[in-house]
């Protein structure tokens, strides 16, 4: 079983167009800075929205026509909203007896279903105001998934969880998505989770989809700098010019660096050209370095400077600016803190390109 | 589950109060005080005391129940609809609270009296009459306790939040499911004020009663057309019958409690 | 509600701002003179009203029309009356045992008469039709006089019993009688021939009850004890007893005070 979902819509200035695909047995996580369109597009996927075009084709079967009551979808969402005057046992089982199957056994299957999900059995009867953040979490899990649904969506099912509960519930999580046999949508803004639950990661920027791919696809070759940012490397973007042989000069708007020649690529002017370079791969000097291989020396004040651990990130406002990493050594020796000056260099080989397709 | 903040009460405020409460409470207690005490037992027991008492439930249970069948599609139009004119509705259906309840008695021989506008037809064609009947009674009565219904109704129909019933949506349930399960449920105790209230107006209905109803022993002399009846012959057989329908009144709304102000 | 209900309450208002302007000579301020009068009375006294005041500048009079029973009431618990005036000796009797009256003088007479709506649905002709079964018959209430000389009409006729079980409302005044009648809502109705006026004649029909069943209702009119314009009470009563007044009232459709 596949999905294929798209989804035109536009609304007070903010225009959505995205696909999405999936196969059964697959977690793809919409991953996206906020307001980027995610949780729309999730809603228009259950019918809860409306779009000028959708498009929901599960296998050959086009759920688009259908109300929202008649997909089989299970959903989390992002405020939970589970019903305030229903136990926590009676939420779980609200899809089941929703579809006229019998008290006792929708209980039934809800106890056994909220039990599987680490929800305490002494609290069944608690009303969800009454219910822990992680509580209430299991709970609106349980009534997605029991009614067995063909496509399981998630919307940012942890971003309301303070981080100890969230850790609670990530293995939970986890093991729910991963046994379930459907196609599973999970939206988020937390790359961490997005790296860690999903298999593939359809990225979603302003209402567009930036970038698809495995999270080791998208880990080696960002395509923006939302997923530069995320995955913690430099990324330039701009025109390619011929330099000398096999080096060229990358143009951004932001500054210039001198790049090796993609071995085997046309030696001619293109545009669209991305480049990352991995902080660790960029060197610090109190002053100008000279008679180096390095092609690139940048000079700028500090922005600022992150210890993570033993080693720290220097943010440094050059041309184009810069991100690197350094032990924590370097920092004490070459004293390095916001507002100093510094020079950064890194070789040509070290910036890994990726021209248009 | 908030805990509320108990914050202490302006004297002022609360001297305040007190007047504006003795204004309410002084008139009631100058009827328990006034009351021929000796009697009550014959007054209660009295024929014709019984007979308003059970005409003046009936025709207010009625009223209260005609009050919600009709009151709620309206109160859900209102709050669920979007058109033109819908304030305007609002303020047509809401309008027998601010007119003088005469005033809604003449309104109502206008259109469903004998020669009225629809009684004319309801007569000559369906052999019904309105005026001078219990059924009068009872359509005076809801004609003046439906704008309570209505605001009672609409409000609680547009605090609800229309998430959930998006998230019942998607669990798969029915629309007739999620009115049943999720809508009326957390409906449920604002519509029962919104009934209650209607009926405690229709308890107390008397001008336009008197108006299109007429005033007959038996079948149209409600309790408070019995007061006003009795207190110029008897007055104080008028005050013992005005105590008991204060004494109803105040058990249902003593009931009501706070259901009204919270959610 | 009651419409004499805020005209009371103003009354009352006002009758206690006149002990402040009493017993001493008038100085030229105004005085109240508060009148309680039968509603059938409403048409003819407000025009005595308004003549008694050009005849005696510096006297406003006030009304307080109602249903006599109910007038006697209020008068005995509340006073705040100089002048009452009843459609029938009973009530009087109650004011002058509490609180007490003077000048008391009997100032007009009135007669029944039958009236339905002008397309007589009721098919009514004599007093004894009202006793047809299915007649909806309107009434004053059982203590308001002209309901009860109604009573003592079909009493006359021989046809209490039925017809009482014809009433299909017991209203509050002879006003309220007739406007149910003028509007069609009931088959007949029961009240003065002074009720008949210019304006009312053309709504309704009316049937003549002959004198052998008729009743003759005597209009008695006094000054209240206890009121502080003694003398303009006093005054008004002659009005009324007097000349104008009585080709007032005879205009009005009244019958002219017994002979004493």
């Amino acid at each position: 079983m596949s999905l294929h979902a798209e989804v035109a819509l536009q609304r007070d200035g903010f225009v959505l167009d995205a696909s999405l695909d999936a196969e059964a047995g697959q977690t793809v996580a919409l991953l996206g800075p906020n307001g980027s369109g995610k949780s729309t597009f999730v809603q228009a996927l259950a019918g809860l929205t409306e779009a000028s075009r959708t498009e929901v084709l599960l296998d050959a079967r086009d759920l688009s026509s259908l109300p929202p009551e008649r997909r089989p979808i299970g959903m989390v969402f992002q405020d939970l909203r589970l019903f305030p005057r229903l136990s926590a046992l009676e939420n779980a089982a609200f899809p089941l007896r929703a579809q006229g199957i019998g008290k006792m056994g929708a209980r039934e299957r809800a106890r056994a279903l909220l039990a599987e999900l680490g929800f305490p059995a002494g609290r069944m009867h608690a009303l969800p105001t009454d219910l822990s953040g992680g509580e209430a979490q299991r709970v609106a899990l349980a009534r997605a998934l029991i009614g067995e649904p063909a496509l399981l969506l998630l919307d940012e099912p942890t971003s309301s969880l303070d981080v100890r509960a969230r850790a609670d519930l990530r293995p939970i999580l986890r093991s729910a998505i991963a046994s379930f046999p459907g196609v599973r949508v999970l939206v988020t803004h937390d790359p961490v989770e997005a790296m860690t639950l999903a298999d593939r990661l359809t990225i979603l920027e302003d209402g567009h989809v930036t970038q698809t791919g495995t999270p080791a696809q998208i880990r080696q070759g960002p395509r923006s700098s939302y997923v530069a940012d995320l995955v913690g490397v430099n990324l330039f973007a701009g025109r390619l010019e011929p330099l000398e042989e096999g080096a060229g000069r990358l143009i951004t708007d932001g500054g210039e660096l001198i790049v090796a020649w993609p071995p085997g690529a046309a030696r001619e002017t293109t545009e669209d050209v991305i480049a990352t370079l991995r902080p660790a791969d960029v060197a610090l000097h109190n002053a100008r370095p000279v008679g180096g291989s390095a092609r690139n020396v940048l000079h700028g004040q500090i922005d600022v400077v992150s210890i993570e651990g033993e080693r720290a990130r220097v943010r440094i406002a050059s041309e184009p600016p810069l991100v690197a990493e350094v032990t924590l050594g370097s920092v004490t020796r070459l004293g390095l803190r916001g507002g100093a000056e510094v020079w950064a260099s890194c070789k040509a080989v070290e910036l890994a390109l990726q021209l248009p397709a | 589950m908030t805990a509320v903040v108990r914050r202490r009460l302006h004297p002022i405020v609360v001297a305040l109060a007190a007047l504006g409460t003795a204004f309410v409470a002084v008139p009631l207690l100058a009827l328990l005080v006034r009351a021929p005490w000796g009697r009550a037992a014959a007054a209660l027991t009295d024929d014709g005391t019984w007979v308003a008492l059970r005409l003046s439930l009936g025709v207010s249970l009625s009223a209260a129940a005609l009050s919600v069948l009709l009151g709620f599609p309206i109160a859900w139009v209102l709050a669920r609809g979007r058109f033109r004119g819908r304030n305007l509705l609002r303020a047509v259906v809401i309008l027998p609270i601010v007119l003088p309840p005469v005033v809604g008695g003449i309104a109502l021989l206008a259109s469903l009296g004998r020669s009225g506008m629809v009684g004319r037809w309801l007569h000559d064609v369906l052999g019904i009459q309105l005026p001078f009947t219990t059924a009068g009674a009872v359509v005076a009565a809801t004609f003046v306790s439906i704008p309570l219904f209505v605001i009672a109704a609409e409000s609680g129909l547009r605090s609800q939040d229309p998430r959930l019933e998006d998230a019942a949506l998607a669990a798969g349930a029915s629309r007739g499911y999620v009115f049943r399960r999720v809508t009326l449920p957390m409906l449920a105790p604002q519509l029962l004020a919104g009934a209650v209230l209607a009926w405690a107006r229709a308890l107390g209905e008397f001008g336009a009663t008197i108006t299109f109803a007429g005033n007959l022993a038996g079948r149209t002399q409600t309790l408070p057309l019995a007061v006003y009846q009795a207190r110029q012959t008897d007055p104080g057989g008028a005050v013992l019958l005005s105590l008991l329908l204060v004494a109803m009144s105040l058990v249902v709304l003593v009931l009501l409690r706070d259901r009204l102000w919270t959610r | 509600m009651r419409r004499s209900a805020p005209i009371l309450l103003l009354i009352a208002l006002a009758a206690t701002a006149c002990p402040l302007e009493d017993s001493a000579p008038t100085t030229g301020a105004t005085t109240q003179l508060t009148v309680f009068a039968a509603s059938s009375l409403t048409a003819a006294f407000t025009r005595i009203g308004r003549d008694f005041e050009t005849a005696n500048p510096g006297t406003t009079v006030t009304f307080n029309f109602g249903p006599s029973d109910g007038l006697a009431g209020q008068i005995e618990t509340e006073g705040a009356a100089d002048v009452f005036a009843s459609a029938s000796p009973t009530w009087m009797d109650q004011v002058e045992t509490n609180p007490g009256i003077s000048d008391r003088g009997d100032f007009a007479q009135n007669r029944l008469v039958i009236i339905t709506p002008p397309d007589d649905p009721g098919g009514i002709g004599s007093l004894r039709d009202l006793a047809n079964p299915g007649v909806q018959l309107v009434l004053a209430a059982e203590g308001v006089p002209v309901g009860d000389y109604a009573r003592e009409a079909l009493g006359n006729a021989g046809v209490a019993g039925p017809a009482e079980a014809n009433v299909v409302s017991n209203e509050e005044d002879d006003a309220s009688v007739v406007a149910k009648i003028a509007s069609g809502e009931a088959d007949a109705g029961i009240v003065y021939v002074s009720d008949v006026s210019e304006q009312v004649a053309p709504t309704v029909r009316t049937v003549e009850i002959p004198d052998e069943s008729n009743v003759v209702a005597t209009y008695p009119i006094a000054a209240v004890t206890g009121t502080s314009n003694l003398s303009e009470a006093r005054a008004f009563v002659s009005y009324v007893t007097g000349t104008q007044g009585q080709a007032t009232l005879e205009a009005y459709g009244f019958l002219p005070a017994p002979a004493p």
